[in-house]
């Protein structure tokens, strides 16, 4: 079971409610419970999860370019890419590693055969162990232009390396709903949207909602800092949706000051850890 | 004379750089705002007025499927690497255009031709009056790429509008992050104003944030909002923005009478104690932008 923890907002709690939620319940019960950080652009889980890392893979991706002589400069290469990310040079094609999006076409059309692929690294995967929850987590590398490709490929590893054991998976997404979110999602059984009762939080989970209906995911709903606003609007928004308000999480300042001195709150707050026991028992109910 | 320039930015979502920069906004008006946050462009929930026209932004294309005369052969769902063609249970091809990139691989490995590619709209963008002052934004479609094209055309957009209403003076509210949206919503700026806030992941952002600006050699200031909730890292934000010679022209407090006000569409300057803050943020930077004509 894939949960992806997703918010069209950012800043709302998403990456406190994931972390939280993989640790009471990975304490909770006797499943496997994995924490997957998907927001490689800016990935924070590892700041709460503390995890101890055992292994560091490099993901990569196949990568065009022109390998031995032969090329004829037909130039099919260069009218095939859908992005103007093939040039032809003096000394051959030339790939513009900004532009290139990973497709293959090029290769695919050369009539020579004088393109080939080899992997093309994007980023780093960690992998270890916080407690008694499994760690993962994508971080880019400096300079590269996209964070899609990475994540696609980097749950395609996890999916493999979990296939049959049965964990329950929490994928922490980056934030909105461009691709990058979207990549994430996509491949999840559920999603739960983080948001908070502001306009902004209103406006930005109309986007979330919508993100997920396009990719056609079931969801559920965590109003964090409730008091600090008005939800009433939020909840009608979601009744006449049909879509679960999993919980409304209040403000509270000892959980926040948690957060900001890297403190997972479900351990250092009582007060917030029955709140995200009573969350993780709906969550299984929902389950 | 060309416009001044102000890029609001954060590195991390949530810190109040939306709030914050319509504080600026409603205080220094009338100005040109632009929202950048296409993602997420939420400026518009405050600078409220009537939008004018949306016009599509265009960019690449998508695959398109004529089921009436395809055989079924699969071809296109083997090449395609972004699991975007799929056969379905019909024994037809079905296209997913949120995965599709419009890379056309398997448009040349069909068979019978039977694929073909319409434009895509990347997002939609407009402008409205507001009582502040003319506001650019735009909306990025669901699951389109955020590379970037849309954050141009907002900015090009709020140079024209500022030429056209003789206003000197405009506002870019910023995405989150360090990606290239960031640095298209920042170059060229005359001033970045960061909104952090004491947390040890506003920290790590700030410093990466800092680090785009100094790349770009745009002078930055820096704000830290609710400054009061965790003094200890405030003052480990304030020596990073220091050290990274960025000057912390304002620290505003915690106030949950801030996002209640938000919730009613009110600004953060209705806030007793936080408007002074703000105030005085608005006054620092109208002496730095006078001191760089």
């Amino acid at each position: 079971m894939r949960i992806a923890v997703a918010s069209g907002k950012g800043g709302t709690g998403k990456t406190m409610m994931a972390t939280n939620l993989a640790h009471v319940l990975s304490s909770q019960s006797h499943r496997r419970v994995a924490y997957i950080d998907a927001d490689v652009e800016e990935p924070n889980g590892h700041l709460f999860l503390k995890p101890d890392i055992a292994e560091e893979l490099r993901v990569g991706l196949p990568y065009p370019g022109q390998r031995g002589s032969g090329c004829t400069r037909c130039g099919t290469c260069v009218e095939v890419c859908a992005f103007g990310a093939v040039t032809l040079e003096e000394d051959g094609i030339r790939v513009d590693p900004d532009a290139c999006r990973f497709c293959g076409v090029c290769t695919l059309a050369c009539p020579e055969r004088v393109i080939t692929e080899a992997p093309r690294e994007l980023g780093t995967l960690s992998r270890g162990r916080s407690g008694a929850v499994e760690f993962w987590s994508g971080k880019l590398d400096v300079g590269e232009p996209r964070a899609a490709p990475l994540i696609s490929e980097m749950l395609k590893v996890v999916k493999r390396a979990n296939r049959g054991r049965g964990v329950l998976e929490f994928i922490d997404v980056s934030p909105g709903t461009s691709c990058s979110a979207l990549v994430a999602t996509r491949v999840a059984d559920r999603v739960i949207l983080v948001t908070e009762p502001t306009p902004f939080g209103y406006h930005d989970l109309g986007l979330a909602v919508e993100m997920c209906h396009a990719a056609g995911q079931p969801m559920s709903v965590i109003i964090n800092r409730s008091d600090l606003g008005d939800s009433k609007e939020m909840r009608a928004y979601l009744k006449d949706r049909e879509i679960q308000l999993l919980a409304e999480v209040p403000f509270i300042t000892e959980a926040a000051q948690a957060y900001a001195r890297q403190q997972l709150a479900s351990e250092a707050v009582p007060s917030f850890r029955k709140r995200m026991l009573k969350l993780a028992k709906r969550l299984g109910k929902a389950l | 004379m060309a416009p001044r320039q102000v890029a609001v930015i954060s590195g991390k979502g949530g810190t109040g750089k939306t709030s914050i920069c319509a504080s600026l906004v409603r205080l220094a008006r009338p100005v040109v705002s632009a929202d950048c946050d296409v993602d997420a462009a939420n400026l518009a929930l405050l600078l409220t007025g009537p939008d004018g026209i949306h016009e599509p932004y265009y960019h690449g294309s998508r695959v398109s499927v004529d089921l009436r005369r395809c055989i079924g052969c699969g071809g296109c769902e083997a090449i395609c690497r972004f699991d975007a063609i799929r056969l379905g249970h019909t024994g037809l091809v079905f296209s997913d255009p949120f995965a599709c990139t419009g890379c056309g691989s398997c448009v040349r490995t069909c068979p019978e031709d039977v694929l073909g590619m319409h434009p895509n709209i990347v997002g939609i963008w407009t402008s409205r009056p507001s009582d502040d002052g003319p506001l650019v934004h735009a909306i990025l479609g669901v699951a389109q790429e955020n590379s970037g094209a849309l954050v141009n055309k907002v900015r090009q957009r709020a140079l024209m509008v500022a030429a056209d209403e003789a206003l000197d003076l405009i506002f870019i509210d910023g995405p989150p992050g360090i990606g290239r949206p960031v640095q298209l919503a920042v170059q060229g700026a005359d001033l970045v104003l960061v909104v952090t806030e004491p947390s040890t992941s506003g920290d790590h952002d700030l410093a990466r944030v800092l680090d785009l600006c100094g790349e770009q050699e745009i002078p930055a200031l820096v704000v830290i909002n609710k400054a009061d909730l965790e003094p200890n890292i405030c003052r480990q934000v304030q020596a990073r923005a220091e050290g990274a010679g960025a000057e912390v022209i304002g620290k505003v407090p915690f106030d949950p009478g801030v996002p209640r006000a938000l919730a009613r569409g009110k600004l953060p300057l209705s806030v007793p104690g936080v408007a002074e803050e703000i105030k005085a943020v608005w006054a620092a930077l109208e002496t730095r932008l006078s001191r760089a004509v």
